[in-house]
């Protein structure tokens, strides 16, 4: 039998998306995408329908993947009373995690906060290129008022 | 619930991601595990993590073009070849082979038999690899109606120095196609098609799709050029067309009844796509889906049955969505996202459906999709991946099958000079 027109021994076992005349890959070494940012909002936290509350910590266990720095963002409902319409206001924290070792241990960060309000969608912010972000657990935690 | 109430004090915590996008519930009402707009965070193992860097493959020698398939095959000598098809090379389409002690990509040879302008639909069988391509109407193509195309089969061994795209057959006369009828017989094989066309012949023959059951090759949604007169086109968007039994290269019932073709007159929609369950072919159109099976006749070699041949009814609705990982076979219709399986259809869409369909609709082409079991090698995540091309950017949608999620992601893929980004879709090569 004639010999091969090229090829090779195995199959690369890889996804190739084509766009643009170029073939891509999901480089899974690096959770760092230089171009594409990555957001994530968890489901809006009434706590006690009617009542104000504060967050003052935040505990985000995370997978050092390396250095990240992304943000802690708090969207809040505010209102003078209970009868007027709300207004949505942003509490936006830088944060850094991560360590230049990359050691793919959990750690904890624990990080101060005060935001006082209803309604409460709290969500993470990576800006492309601004490192690789691995969350395991996110525990968020605050007073409440007794009365109504 | 994940909040807890104490003495005036609460607290909320959150260690599964596992619902993914839900956008089908008020924020408030979600369930804990799941989120109401998210974007670039994957939750493989339960892990919110942001997806791997977009990387660039080697590009060395390969031809700024558009690519309209990428897949691997094994030849005869058990070596793997992967390629791509590209557009516009010298006079033809370029068949490209990965060459990884280049790394860099070789130019096998031209291998359609004029320029190509349309994804391609491509088999392996028994260590070949067919493909085919005409143009056909997608729904994001509505308005500049069919193009024009040169219906075709090719095939490459991976052994010869070129692919082939024609045959000669025994009266002398060569179809632009390796799937044709020779000049002798093609009047009586165009009185037979539906409208019964008067052709010179030969005639080549090429589909939108390629599939194979019971080894003979099947194309659908067929057009066929009658080389013998002009290369005059004829559109069968309902029509299937096989090879004979083990001969992939007979596609004359003259020559061989167990070739042959069928059409569907009796549904209102094009067939866009084809799977193999089982032992049963399923021929998938708009709105509907219907199931083949070899039945060993030779001159009747398919029993057909329209699973439903309603005006409007589940179907892949878009023709590049259709895709299939050994028993699972995932697509996209009208009203949701669904798996087949040989008992039922399934729906995927989950809570996601209303974003993804949202996005379809506001897109600037048409999906693709594809399964793909995994990254690269030790990095396993079963996934229906769809790809919406917007003007800026490519939003990828990820349904886990093992977690049942779905999960965005936008890729920073712009178009150039208006032209898509995206004409195929991506592959596990």
């Amino acid at each position: 039998m004639p010999s091969s027109n090229g090829g090779f021994m195995a199959p690369l076992g890889l996804e190739l998306i084509p766009a643009n005349n170029v073939l891509w890959y999901y480089n899974t070494a690096n959770f760092n995408d230089p171009n594409s940012p990555s957001y994530w909002y968890w489901k809006t936290e009434l706590v006690i329908a009617g009542r104000v509350a504060t967050i003052n910590r935040v505990v985000l266990c995370y997978r050092d993947l390396g250095i990240a720095t992304p943000e802690f963002i708090v969207n809040y409902s505010v209102s003078s009373d209970s009868n007027n319409p709300n207004t949505v206001q942003t509490l936006t924290t830088p944060i850094t995690i991560g360590t230049a070792a990359a050691t793919k241990a959990i750690f904890t960060l624990i990080l101060g906060i005060n935001v006082t309000g209803t309604n409460f969608a709290v969500g993470i912010f990576r800006a492309a290129n601004a490192g690789p972000v691995s969350i395991t657990n996110l525990r968020i935690q605050g007073a409440i008022e007794k009365e109504f | 619930m994940a909040v807890k109430i104490g003495n005036g004090t609460w607290y909320a915590e959150y260690n599964d991601f596992s619902g993914g996008l839900n956008v089908e519930q008020p924020e408030t009402n979600l369930p804990d595990n799941a989120s109401p707009s998210c974007n670039g965070f994957m939750i493989r193992n339960n892990e919110l993590r942001s997806w791997p860097a977009l990387t660039e493959f080697t590009s060395t020698f390969l031809p700024l073009y558009p690519i309209y398939g990428v897949t691997t095959f094994l030849d005869a000598n058990s070596y793997y070849h992967t390629v791509i098809w590209t557009g516009n090379a010298g006079s033809g389409t370029g068949l490209y082979q990965y060459n990884p002690a280049g790394p860099e990509w070789d130019f096998v040879a031209n291998a359609t038999p004029g320029l190509l302008n349309s994804i391609l639909s491509y088999r392996a069988f028994a260590n070949i690899l067919y493909y085919t391509s005409v143009g056909i109407v997608g729904p994001h193509y509505g308005g500049i109606g069919r193009p024009t195309v040169n219906p075709f089969l090719g095939y490459w061994d991976g052994i010869a120095s070129n692919p082939v795209y024609t045959q000669t057959f025994t009266d002398a006369s060569t179809s632009n196609s390796y799937a044709g009828v020779d000049k002798t017989d093609s009047p009586a094989i165009g009185g037979t098609l539906p409208g019964g066309p008067a052709l010179t012949g030969p005639i080549a023959i090429g589909g939108a799709f390629l599939g194979e059951l019971n080894n003979q090759l099947i194309l659908a949604n067929v057009t066929i050029a009658d080389n013998g007169n002009g290369n005059k086109l004829y559109n069968f968007p309902n029509l299937i067309w096989w090879s004979a039994n083990g001969l992939p290269g007979v596609w004359d019932p003259e020559v061989n009844p167990s070739a042959g073709f069928n059409a569907f007159l009796d549904v209102a929609d094009q067939i866009t796509g084809l799977a193999t369950l089982g032992v049963a072919g399923y021929i998938f159109r708009n709105y509907g889906i219907t199931q083949m099976a070899p039945t060993g006749s030779e001159a009747a070699p398919w029993e057909f049955d329209h699973m439903w041949a309603s005006e409007h009814g589940i179907g892949n609705a878009f023709p590049w969505s259709i895709a299939q990982y050994g028993p699972t076979c995932a697509f996209i219709a009208q009203d949701n996202i669904y798996t087949l399986s040989i008992a039922a259809a399934n729906p995927i869409g989950g809570k996601a459906r209303d974003a993804i369909m949202a996005d379809i609709a506001n897109s600037t082409a048409t999906p693709y999709a594809n399964i793909i079991p995994q990254f690269n090698n030790g990095f396993v995540y079963l996934t229906y991946q769809v790809w919406i091309p917007f003007a800026t950017f490519v939003r990828q949608y990820t349904y886990s099958f093992e977690d049942q999620n779905w999960t965005p992601r936008d890729l920073a893929l712009a178009q150039i000079s208006g032209a898509q980004q995206m004409l195929c879709p991506g592959n596990v090569v």
